[in-house]
């Protein structure tokens, strides 16, 4: 509010979105009971880019992203005020069902959390309840193929029958985005999907977030500021509930137009 | 000197304190040890008094006669009707085939003893056999029955120790009289036996001094009338305990009605001794010996009970020594323990019935209780709101799982049969009693093991648009089944142990048979074994110990269920 720019007015401003931002939000209110989380977000996401979500712990970032995939359905105390538009639609409306939703908006979460299954059943879980596989064999086309997308099928094509939960944490992580790329999302959230990782698989999750950036809509939660600067295009600062800022990642790094922005990415707090 | 001397001191105020702390542990080492030995020496104690109890009832004695299925005494017309050969007079039978075996026995006191060696029950058996197969009349048949338990008990040394001693040297006999039999041996041939009755008798002597002695000691401070007629008892007790004394010393031995039995086995009769001296003894023969020729091969029974204190007389246990050197009571595994119902004679008594009862019941809470139970675990924990009617929900069927059984009892006495009129002693009331009774305990176990699945699981399921429903049965259902299984396995098992409730629908009746469907009368294990302990007969004893051991046999066989379904369940995920 105190910012000049508005952040919704902001991305449209950008030279490098010119179709409508895919997920729209106008004026989102969260509390949990009587606390308030999130106070009148207003931003605009575009389709095929990275997003990031940047601020310090406990700045509703997170609680952000799941309002988008009404994951904050599942808690009890959470209400959500204000219109969350995907592709002009609001989430939120009486007709849309969580289940659809949650088809097109798959999450990512920060730590690994694979089906105690084998790797393909892992995969194929999605298809199967959606019906998106009409005969096995299109079922393991379906798997075979988010599991190379996902860069995993070169390390596991000859174990598919293993556990997932045998597979190392980076590789669970890339079994995870494979399982959620298999219902065929339009937008990924991804809640710090790093944050478990030693910087080997990060570096490989990321190298994957810039493949899939191509053809899906990434919002992506993180507390690194390096990796929101190497994989994001545009980024947006929240603190104690405010969305604060967003823009071009560039801009945001080198430019910010607040001084929190400014006191955060120097490492000033946070 | 004090900056130097302060960490010294923080260190040297630790080590001080070290040796304290050490102790501390050290005791509570041991107490936990004593502890642990404490409940383990109690359960070896109870799993060795129930044991050796129990072991005794495994085994029985038979005995296996030649029998003549008399045409006379079965269907003497030569109907061949079957309504008529069921009519046979198959009591007489057996109890003429018994009186074959001794056929010296003559008077009718004498036969009714022998008759006791089988119960009329075994006529039963026997008619079903001819029944069955109906050319077997006129012919001889060898018939096995089970030993009366009295009998039974005898030779398993339950009623009183039968002790053996070994014949030394040659004895010979010569018969004075017509009922009177003296068998002499070499000198000191008896001294041991003689030895062997005045210390009992020094025992019994000093037995009656110590209770003169109590009633002494009581009456002192009673009043002058109560003390008179004590005074008496006293005396009399003194003056027995004097007589036995005297009688101690005597150097020939006239053994009276408060000494031990002695039974000389003599050519494969049994003389009952009377006068006992060093080398000779003046009896009555309880069975003849075949002849009176001299022989080295004789043996003495003691029977340290006074025979008119036990339950078995001397000739029935001359007559039971007789068969078994015989061959024709032997003691054998005891099957009609594991494939009869309660009867009212201990030696047909078997715990089928309630072993079926029991599963029968079981299953029927089971078929009730465990999908209520897992259902109503996974709505509560997955999909009711969380608000007041939902607590108050929760806390009442954590109170339900502390309400004593007998009350469930009281519920299913008022609201299955005389609301529902359900059939009384029937399986499938006990099993809904029980059902109510384990509800609680499989809900609350459940939902323990439901909430342990990590949320994380949850979230990946919703979060790729599984509904609410698959979420739950395709992903936490089955990482909650290990604990599910073993709360419900518990329940069950408690269930299986439970009396109190099934006392107050009926399921305490005597019951005969075994029960063949849900709605038939029956009783369950722990049921039979209450109603065996309260019996008042000595076999009742053994069998109710064994029934234990089954039972708890029943119930290891669950929880070992319980953990192996754990483990492999465990394993898989």
């Amino acid at each position: 509010m105190d910012t000049s720019v508005s952040p919704a007015t902001q991305t449209t401003d950008t030279p490098a979105v010119q179709q409508a931002p895919k997920v729209q939000a106008r004026k989102v209110n969260v509390f949990y009971g009587n606390k308030q989380a999130l106070f009148d977000v207003n931003l605009d996401i575009p389709d095929r880019s990275v997003t990031s979500f940047i601020g310090p712990s406990g700045c509703g970032k997170s609680t952000f992203l799941r309002c988008i995939n009404r994951m904050n359905d599942t808690i009890d105390i959470c209400r959500v005020e204000g219109d969350i538009l995907l592709d002009g639609k609001d989430v939120y409306a009486r007709d849309v069902d969580p289940v659809i939703l949650r088809a097109s908006v798959g999450m990512v979460f920060q730590k690994p959390n694979p089906f105690p299954k084998s790797i393909f059943d892992n995969v194929a879980y999605g298809p199967r309840i959606h019906g998106l596989a009409s005969n096995p064999e299109e079922l393991s086309e379906i798997v075979e193929t988010s599991l190379r997308r996902a860069g995993l099928w070169t390390e596991v094509a000859d174990r598919l029958d293993e556990p997932g939960t045998g597979l190392s944490g980076g590789q669970q992580q890339r079994l995870v985005i494979a399982r959620a790329i298999a219902v065929r999302p339009e937008v990924i959230l991804m809640d710090e999907p790093c944050s478990a990782l030693d910087p080997i698989a990060t570096a490989r999750i990321e190298e994957l977030i810039d493949d899939l950036r191509n053809n899906y809509c990434i919002i992506m939660v993180t507390h690194s500021m390096a990796q929101a600067a190497r994989v994001s295009q545009h980024t947006a600062f929240f603190h104690l509930g405010k969305l604060v800022e967003a823009g071009p990642t560039e801009q945001i790094f080198t430019n910010p137009n607040d001084k929190r922005t400014q006191d955060y990415i120097t490492g000033r707090f946070g | 000197m004090t900056e130097t001397a302060k960490p010294i001191s923080t260190k040297a105020l630790i080590a001080a304190s070290l040796p304290r702390r050490y102790r501390a542990e050290q005791r509570f080492r041991l107490y936990g040890r004593a502890a642990i030995l404490l409940a383990i020496s109690a359960l070896a104690l109870l799993l060795f008094s129930v044991g050796s109890q129990g072991f005794t009832a495994f085994s029985i004695y038979r005995f296996n006669l030649p029998l003549q299925l008399d045409a006379k005494l079965i269907d003497p017309k030569h109907t061949a009707d079957p309504k008529v050969i069921a009519k046979g007079r198959y009591r007489k039978l057996i109890q003429k085939a018994l009186s074959d075996a001794f056929p010296e026995v003559r008077s009718r006191s004498d036969k009714r003893a022998l008759y006791a060696f089988s119960t009329g029950l075994n006529s039963v058996d026997l008619r079903n056999q001819v029944v069955k197969n109906p050319s077997l009349i006129g012919t001889q048949i060898r018939f096995t029955a089970p030993l009366s338990d009295d009998l039974d008990l005898y030779l398993k040394g339950k009623i009183t120790p039968r002790k053996f001693g070994k014949g030394d040297g040659t004895l010979t006999a010569s018969a004075p009289g017509p009922k009177t039999l003296t068998l002499t041996g070499q000198p000191g041939a008896f001294e041991a036996l003689i030895q062997h009755i005045r210390q009992k008798r020094l025992v019994q002597a000093s037995r009656l001094e110590t209770r003169a002695e109590k009633l002494r000691e009581r009456i002192k401070g009673a009043n002058k009338e109560v003390a008179v007629v004590q005074q008496t008892e006293i005396k009399r007790l003194e003056n027995l305990a004097a007589d036995m004394r005297q009688k101690a010393k005597e150097h020939t031995i006239h053994l009276d009605k408060l000494d031990p039995s002695i039974l000389i086995d003599f050519n494969q009769g049994f003389i009952k001794a009377i006068k006992l001296s060093d080398h000779q003894i003046t009896g009555t023969p309880l069975l003849s010996p075949t002849s009176l020729e001299p022989t080295q091969n004789w043996q003495s029974l003691t029977l340290d009970s006074p025979e008119r204190a036990r339950r078995v007389t001397d000739k029935q246990a001359a007559w039971a020594e007789a068969l078994l050197a015989r061959g024709h009571v032997k003691r054998s595994f005891n099957s009609i323990f594991f494939t009869h119902a309660d009867s009212r004679e201990p030696e047909l008594a078997g715990i089928a019935g309630a072993m079926v009862g029991s599963i029968l019941t079981l299953m029927a809470t089971m078929l009730a209780a465990v999908p209520i139970g897992i259902l109503a675990a996974i709505y509560l924990e997955e999909f009711a709101p969380k608000n007041r009617l939902t607590d108050f929900i929760e806390v009442n069927i954590n109170n339900l799982a502390a309400v004593p059984s007998i009350i469930f009892g009281l519920l299913g006495l008022a609201v299955f049969l005389n609301m529902f009129h359900m059939p009384r002693s029937a399986p499938i009331v006990g099993g809904l009693v029980l059902a109510l009774m384990t509800l609680p305990v499989i809900i609350i176990a459940s939902r323990a093991a439901i909430k342990a699945v990590p949320p994380s699981i949850r979230e990946a399921a919703l979060g790729i648009g599984a509904s609410k429903t698959q979420t739950v049965f395709d992903h936490v259902l089955p990482l909650a089944a290990p604990g599910i299984l073993t709360g419900t396995i518990i329940g069950l098992a408690r269930a299986l142990g439970e009396t109190a409730p099934l006392l107050m629908i009926g399921m305490v009746a005597f019951i005969a048979d075994i029960p063949k469907s849900l709605t038939s009368p029956a009783t369950a294990m722990p049921v039979q074994i209450y109603l065996w302990a309260s019996s008042a007969e000595r076999s009742w004893e053994s069998r109710t110990a064994a029934a234990i051991i089954i039972l708890l046999l029943l119930m290891i066989i669950l929880n070992l269920t319980a953990v192996f379904l754990r483990h492999k369940f465990e394993r898989r995920w």
